[in-house]
């Protein structure tokens, strides 16, 4: 690694703590980015320099591709780590990045522009022998046009923006008469998002799994997996609950989906971290859906479970090393489950909520890591994502990672503003959560289950109780047990094992 | 029932007692007793968290009453107009769609709270609105 010796971080919130964390583990020096109204939040301060980006829209800081990389070559930065969001799948900013003479820290931008357009990444995979799923995919954008190709396929089709991520621009189409209303909002959208709004038309599975395989490339021919993680639970097609490994895979179609994912990254020769996400379908069949090329918002799950550290990883293949294990020397032990924490109502169509967080919480239990950007005090706003932190949690089994997490809850209790948290919890408790039987629908099929449960008059009169006895004072209510192990040293040396 | 408390917008009233250990709670006639201890929960001084539960509990004088937002539809944070769906005079179904606003980067449909006609729509396409304003207001 000795061709990095200083990293400037283009992100903001946990992902930038989260990079410069593994930045100071290695003794690298990082380059921290923020803007005047984030002066109170923990990444505005996190590296060991930090460069104000000034007022203005994204575009004038974030996404100011020239500022961040003339910032990076004035400061005596060798490389630039984009973080996920913002500029990370961005080729043209990997191309200045590179002709600027700075490592960019992710793949090649051949790369990104190909699996950025999900129409041409998909007619790649076709050559590479990728399993696709039945679909539209082509220029052709007339309405009625697209209503026979959808017609063709056979409802229910899903619309998807071509240039999409994070659900904007989505829609399913249950049956024609749906259809071309679906089509004006998914393409009103999509323009409003990416400023593109050509759509693709897909045959839609009526109960899927979100499976995706981690997979990493290096510089010099190799390339492994480091097995799948399982994000069905999503709402609004964002995901709120990831686990690795996938309660539904047995080991024979395990074998398959991480094969298929190491082919198609191998297929493109890909460097660095990337993810490989599929549609898995009940009959074991799985389709390939699109290729993140990026470090994964879920990446702690596969980090708990095999041990390793992905930012390491790929600032070790940027610099031109060899990827740190081989294949048969990548194992997976045990079960990691975590939960992405919002600042949202999930009782009220799950609006994002604003407020001070007072008070965050601190783990009480053992392998359990809170990754978030925000700490006591600050203000949370509208300008960002509303998620405030991710909850991961490792045990040698899947029920046990699943009580950890839910127990764990309770010791972050993010006082002060409307979060997702009990939400969570309702959903970790559900008996279809704890068999296994995840679908993307999840949060939609069980929703008179996973309502606010009625209160009963001791609760109240409990709470009544506590706001008496609290006063104006504020307090987290400790834990029985005050271990606070690290996950980090709780699972050093496991690499060996 | 002398005081009143509101528990996530909803009034409750009740009668509260305490000696040095215990908390006597009476809430509908029936009595509650605690002990002090028992009480400790995470709170900010307004959130309590009871079981992972969330609770934001004010005096109900510090608030008006959540009913007051029957029949309007309101913004639910700060964003844009995209669509005005419905036009003044119009019958509409409770759960209609009225308005499309874009906030946070999302598409969020105002639907109808009730079954009613459209008495005045206050903003148009492409405005900015603030959270917690009234946009369509409803009548029977």
């Amino acid at each position: 690694m000795n061709k990095i010796k200083k990293i400037l971080i283009a992100n903001r919130g946990e992902i930038a703590v989260r990079v410069a964390q593994t930045c100071r583990e290695l003794g690298i020096k990082t380059i921290s980015l923020y803007t005047p109204e984030e002066t109170e939040l923990p990444h505005s301060s996190i590296g060991d320099e930090s460069f104000n980006l000034g007022e203005g829209a994204l575009s004038e800081t974030y996404l100011n591709q020239d500022l961040i990389i003339s910032t990076a070559k004035e400061l005596g930065a060798d490389a630039i780590h984009p973080g996920y969001g913002f500029l990370s799948e961005n080729s043209s900013f990997a191309k200045k990045v590179v002709a600027a003479g700075l490592i960019f820290i992710g793949p090649a931008p051949a790369s990104i522009e190909l699996m950025g357009d999900k129409k041409t990444s998909k007619q790649e995979m076709e050559k590479i022998g990728a399993p696709l799923i039945p679909g539209y995919h082509g220029d052709e954008q007339d309405g009625d046009f697209l209503k026979a190709e959808a017609s063709k396929i056979g409802y229910p089709v899903l619309i998807k923006a071509s240039a999409g991520g994070g659900g904007k621009g989505m829609r399913i189409v249950r049956g024609e008469s749906e259809f071309e209303e679906a089509l004006a909002s998914a393409k009103r959208e999509a323009q409003n998002a990416f400023g593109n709004d050509i759509v693709l038309i897909e045959k839609f599975i009526v109960n899927p799994r979100h499976i995706e395989v981690q997979v990493f490339g290096d510089s010099h021919g190799n390339c492994v997996h480091l097995f799948e993680r399982e994000c069905s639970i999503q709402r609004r097609h964002q995901k709120i609950i990831e686990e690795s490994p996938s309660p539904a895979l047995t080991p024979k179609v395990r074998e398959a989906i991480t094969k298929s994912a190491v082919d198609i990254a191998a297929g493109i020769n890909y460097l660095g971290a990337g993810t490989v996400e599929f549609i898995y379908d009940e009959d074991d069949s799985f389709y390939f859906l699109e290729m993140n090329t990026r470090l994964q918002v879920e990446h702690p799950v596969t980090e708990m479970i095999t041990g390793q550290d992905l930012v390491e990883w790929q600032i070790k293949v940027a610099a031109g090393e060899k990827l740190p294990l081989k294949q048969e020397e990548i194992t997976c032990r045990g079960h990691a489950v975590e939960l992405r924490i919002y600042a949202e109502d999930p009782d009220n169509g799950f609006l994002p909520s604003i407020g001070k967080l007072n008070i965050v919480g601190e783990a009480k239990l053992r392998n359990v890591r809170l990754d978030t950007g925000y700490t006591d005090g600050n203000e949370i706003g509208v300008s960002f994502d509303p998620m405030l932190a991710k909850l991961i949690g490792w045990a040698d089994s899947r029920e046990k990672a699943i009580t950890k997490v839910r127990e764990s809850l309770n010791d972050y209790p993010f006082l002060g503003l409307k979060t997702n948290r009990e939400y969570l919890g309702r959903v970790l408790e559900h008996k279809m959560f704890i068999k296994g039987e995840t679908f993307t629908h999840f949060v939609e099929t069980y929703s008179e289950d996973l309502k606010k449960p009625e209160l009963s008059d001791e609760e109240v009169a409990k709470l009544i109780g506590a706001k008496h006895m609290a006063g104006n004072k504020s307090s987290v209510r400790k834990s029985s047990s005050t271990e606070n192990y690290n996950c980090w040293t709780q699972l050093s040396g496991f690499r060996n094992c | 029932m002398g005081k009143k408390i509101l528990i996530n917008d909803i009034e409750y009233q009740y009668d509260f007692r305490q000696t040095t250990e215990k908390v006597e709670i009476t809430l509908d006639g029936k009595v509650f007793n605690f002990s002090k201890k028992d009480l400790n929960l995470s709170n900010d001084g307004r959130h309590f968290v009871l079981d992972n539960k969330d609770f934001f509990i004010e005096k109900a004088s510090s608030r008006k009453s959540s009913a007051a937002s029957e029949g309007s539809s309101k913004s639910p944070m700060p964003g844009k107009i995209l669509k005005v769906l419905c036009k003044e005079g119009d019958a509409v179904k409770k759960g209609d769609p009225l308005i499309i606003m874009e906030a946070m980067k999302m598409e969020h449909t105002l639907k109808a709270s009730k079954d009613g006609r459209v008495k005045t729509v206050k903003y148009s396409e492409g405005e900015l609105v603030e959270g917690q304003v009234e946009l369509v207001e409803l009548e029977d």
